[in-house]
């Protein structure tokens, strides 16, 4: 199962690798650019007292990221009416979606950790770990909003009943909201653990759309 | 199973959010309250409103007056205006004035939740305190206090500074600083008169202040008053060298602590937490006026500059809710919020009956 998911998103790990990482490299560039202009001076007291995290860029880059992710791994299982074989796999298709979501949840988490540890690594260049971590802590809500994002698309791509798929992309949107709700650097650090609570149970969503799948309701 | 149970969970989370957020957004009015300050020359608080109507300047006794004689009743605020008049008096209060005594005893001070909550980096540039120049000039550096002590980082190579780090530790340890410190605060920026350093409390939660004078270190232990643990602290740096900081304590008492001899005094005021009301001081030679807002009620006081006595209070009369206001809230009788004014976090904020 993860050989098969591998052969289907492979080109689109392999682009979204180079296209995330190309992000975080032209965001220290660009903070190496500003030092050399400006002096690191101006960029500490900017992030000390302006609220400046200079990586803004990558604001709703992993949540794009998530939802393509799923969009690529479900789309065509369903166009393709790919699904259905799935449900007879001798293994049961409970299992079956689970080692495909697995398999696109551990390749996005490996993705967004490498990111993470790029900012931390480019950062630590220029900046004190205090203000490193002030970064990083403002970017880890939107990495778990990519992670959400893809397992709500996934349990609307899944979803049998078109009325019922509605639904489900205004609750989608709703939950996503959520995680864009402040600007504020840090403004999620006591509900981190909450989120990430709900990304972990979020995995066991999608399996409600593919149980409905094979009660047969259309 | 986990997932039906997720799916419910989250549509219920998601309604009460929701219908709190429309409720609130159809609902909600603020009403600016009117520009007040205290006046000594009628001994109550003056009062300017300007609405649809026009501008109506009044005082808590509800009489009216002209824009002119609403200037003459607060010399000191409308100082320049009455200059400009040829209207400011010799003497306020019996005692001889001018333009720059005035100007240099006005001060106003303000603190807001939102800024005592927000999440600070824990790096403060310590700025030269007698630099000899007008202007205050940004270090090149910031320092941190540890678990260990106090350590100096250079901004442009990004390392810890030893030999200055060296220096002032030397110092803390002579005056038996516990690290790390609970509380650290100053006013890192430029735009002011002058640099008074920062306070700080050590781990037993001792007053020190820190300043660096010609390069050296000033560290000086300050006695607190039997019993006062300082929570919270901001440093005045006003343009008449009296006071040092505003500080509250764990009791909520609210307290002066003076430049000239690290005494404390006492603000004669209720109960104030910085951490959910908001403050503003507007002080002058004779009186400050200090409102204190909360999410109830909008008070003032006017407290004498001379002892910290409270001289007056006025509560402004809370905004009674509406009908819809009222019924909704026992419609909605749980509400879910995840901002607030009081901090920029985001977290469920749970009340019932519209608490």
């Amino acid at each position: 199962m993860f050989y098969k998911e591998w052969i289907k998103t492979r080109w689109f790990y392999l682009v979204c690798i180079l296209v995330t990482f190309s992000l975080c490299g032209y965001e220290i560039l660009n903070i190496n650019r500003l030092v050399s202009l400006k002096g690191a001076s101006h960029l500490w007291e900017v992030a000390m007292f302006r609220d400046a995290i200079f990586i803004d860029l990558l604001h709703y880059v992993p949540l794009l990221v998530g939802i393509v992710a799923a969009v690529v791994q479900f789309v065509p299982e369903l166009v393709q009416k790919r699904l259905k074989l799935t449900m007879h796999l001798p293994q049961g298709y409970v299992r079956s979606l689970s080692e495909m979501l697995a398999f696109g949840f551990v390749a996005l988490l490996a993705i967004f950790c490498g990111n993470l540890v790029m900012l931390i690594v480019g950062l630590n260049s220029v900046f004190a770990g205090e203000i490193v971590s002030h970064i990083i802590l403002t970017a880890v809500p939107w990495y778990m909003a990519g992670l959400f994002a893809y397992e709500l698309v996934a349990w609307i791509c899944l979803e049998p009943v078109w009325r019922r798929r509605i639904l489900d992309i205004l609750i989608a949107v709703a939950c996503l909201r959520v995680f864009y709700m402040s600007p504020l650097p840090e403004a999620y650090n006591s509900m981190l653990p909450w989120l990430g609570v709900v990304v972990v149970i979020g995995l066991a969503l999608p399996l409600t759309s593919v149980v409905r799948f094979k009660e047969g309701r259309e | 199973m986990v997932g039906r149970i997720f799916f419910v969970l989250t549509c219920v989370f998601l309604a009460v959010w929701i219908l709190t957020w429309v409720f609130h957004f159809s609902t909600d009015k603020s009403e600016k309250p009117p520009f007040t300050l205290y006046s000594s020359a009628i001994d109550d608080f003056a009062m300017f409103k300007n609405d649809e109507d026009g501008k109506h300047f009044s005082d808590c006794k509800s009489n009216e007056y002209t824009e002119a004689q609403f200037h003459g009743l607060l010399p000191q605020f409308y100082c320049r205006q009455l200059i400009m008049d040829n209207r400011l008096p010799d003497t306020i209060n019996g005692v001889p004035v001018d333009a720059k005594f005035i100007q240099n005893e006005n001060f106003s001070f303000k603190i807001a939740p939102s800024v005592v909550n927000k999440h600070e980096i824990p790096l403060y540039p310590l700025m030269e305190s007698m630099s000899g120049r007008v202007d205050l000039e940004m270090p090149d550096d910031v320092f941190c206090i540890t678990d260990n002590g106090i350590e100096f980082v250079d901004m442009k190579t990004n390392s810890v500074n030893k030999e200055k780090s060296d220096l002032f530790m030397q110092v803390f340890v002579q005056k038996n600083f516990a690290f790390p410190a609970h509380i650290v605060s100053g006013n890192p920026s430029v735009k002011k008169e002058y640099d008074n350093g920062y306070l700080l409390t050590d781990s037993n939660d001792k007053l020190y202040h820190l300043k660096m004078m010609r390069g050296r270190p000033y560290l000086r232990y300050i006695d607190l008053p039997d019993g006062m643990i300082p929570k919270h602290i901001f440093v005045t740096e006003f343009r008449n060298h009296k006071s040092l900081a505003f500080v509250s304590d764990t009791e909520n008492s609210f307290w002066m602590l003076s430049a000239k001899n690290y005494s404390f005094t006492q603000v004669e005021l209720p109960a104030f937490n910085p951490e959910a009301e908001s403050m503003t001081i507007i002080g002058n030679f004779h009186d400050w006026t200090i409102s204190i807002s909360s999410k109830d009620a909008l008070c003032y006081y006017a407290i004498a500059a001379d002892g910290l006595r409270c001289l007056k209070t006025y509560e402004v009369p809370d905004a009674e809710p509406t009908t819809i206001q009222r019924v909704g809230n026992y419609i909605l009788f749980v509400q879910l919020r995840l901002l607030s004014s009081l901090d920029g976090d985001v977290k469920p904020r749970v009340a019932f009956l519209g608490e």
